[in-house]
């Protein structure tokens, strides 16, 4: 069923005009995420929670957030950050809603 | 709401009045000075401007700013018909604040005079109230002012760091005229989505809360679509617009709308640098700025409003030069 829906995102996405919009891996996230906090990658990993990052304000939130509707065109609002604890959580977000 | 069209209308005139009072981000005390540049650089808000006296009405703004629209324009004051003022910073005080200013002012009785309760969006919902009304007006031209502005500054808690570094007072008047013999068109598109009511509004203790997050998510999803359906509907497309007027929320939010219509830095005009979040005021604002500049484009103009509520509304309006006036008063 999970494969089936993924053939035919794949399939829409070829069809529309529209760029491609990607899956994002976890190390493509933890990329991301540190990029965007100004820290190191191996300071952090999945089972991290965001909250505790150094660097995570609520500025920081939205600049994280922002990026990611540039990038993704996905939109993460302050419920889906309040039901969320780990990067994992976020992951795992993202590509709900990427899909 | 369908879309609204109406025809022969055009902006003569703003005033906008800032109180003196200039507050630089960077002084804030309680926020640490690394995190307050951040907070200038992605908000792109430096200084603000707040009213001294947080009991001062905002009746005294909204006067000065009528008062200097009438200078500008040359507008004898029994020539209004129709006087509509939009604030959220009247502090439920009644009568109406239009109403006071027509007795201020030597207004007709005959003028058709309320007070609207929006915020961001407030300015293009008062430009179609004020064009609906004016063309249904048994003559051959008539005038509208509308005063839109905010005491932001009433309702912040002075150590909210997500509010404090944002807004600025201030408020402006706009001179509208109708002409019957003038056959351009406006266009608007009104919408409201109530769900995002959390995203701005008063706690019990009465000051305002702002959730950023939500504010750039409700802006992202429905202010693009909003402009999308009123150039649709007109058959224009995001490029045949020859300048865009954007409620001046904050950088990031701006931008980001910036990025998904597509527009060059041309098409947009800014103020947000110069003058901070000033709510309901933000669009005259920033039109005033383009004309003061000497920017300002004539032509098929996107004006659009989003926030509080969550309310969005954007107008399609053909502009022409206007008499402007950014004005800081001792308030």
């Amino acid at each position: 069923m999970q494969l089936t829906k993924k053939i035919l995102f794949v399939y829409l996405q070829k069809i529309s005009n529209k760029s491609p919009t990607t899956i994002m891996t976890k190390e493509e996230f933890i990329h991301f995420i540190a990029k965007e906090l100004e820290i190191e990658e191996k300071s952090i990993d999945l089972k991290s929670n965001f909250r505790n990052l150094k660097n995570w304000n609520s500025l920081n939130a939205l600049l994280f957030i922002s990026h990611l509707n540039e990038e993704k065109n996905i939109l993460i609002s302050s419920s889906d950050l309040a039901q969320s604890d780990t990067l994992d959580d976020l992951h795992l977000l993202i590509q709900q809603k990427t899909t | 709401m369908a879309i609204l069209n109406s025809n022969g209308i055009s902006i003569k005139g703003i005033a906008c009045i800032l109180p003196k009072n200039k507050e630089d981000n960077l002084n804030i005390d309680f926020i640490d000075k690394n995190n307050l540049k951040r907070i200038i650089e992605h908000t792109g808000i430096k200084y603000r401007y707040t009213i001294k006296n947080k009991q001062s009405p905002i009746k005294e703004g909204f006067y000065q700013a009528v008062k200097k629209l009438l200078s500008n324009t040359r507008w004898e004051e029994n020539s209004i018909d129709i006087l509509i003022t939009i604030t959220q910073s009247s502090g439920n005080q009644i009568p109406a604040i239009s109403c006071q200013l027509q007795n201020e002012f030597n207004f007709s009785n005959r003028v058709l005079a309320y007070d609207i309760n929006l915020g961001c969006s407030g300015f293009v919902y008062g430009l179609n109230s004020i064009s609906q009304l004016l063309k249904s007006i048994d003559k051959p031209s008539c005038r509208a002012i509308l005063c839109c502005g905010d005491y932001s500054s009433q309702l912040i808690h002075k150590e909210d760091p997500s509010v404090r570094p944002i807004f600025s007072d201030a408020v402006s008047a706009t001179a509208i005229e109708f002409n019957r013999n003038d056959s351009s068109n406006c266009s608007f598109n009104l919408e409201t989505f109530g769900e995002g009511k959390s995203a701005i509004y008063t706690d019990n203790d009465g000051y305002m809360r702002l959730n950023g997050i939500d504010v750039f998510n409700y802006s992202m999803q429905y202010v693009p679509n909003n402009i999308k359906q009123l150039l649709q509907s007109n058959s224009l497309k995001a490029n045949n617009i020859k300048q865009y007027f954007f409620h001046q929320a904050n950088k990031i939010i701006n931008d980001s709308l910036q990025k998904k219509l597509k527009l060059n830095d041309e098409q947009v005009q800014n103020s947000i640098q110069l003058y901070g979040n000033t709510s309901t005021a933000s669009i005259p604002i920033t039109i005033a700025k383009a004309v003061l500049d000497d920017t300002l484009a004539e032509g098929w103009t996107v004006l659009s409003g989003f926030g509080v509520g969550f309310s969005v509304a954007s107008a399609l309006i053909k502009m022409e030069t206007l008499a402007s006036s950014i004005t800081f008063f001792d308030l």
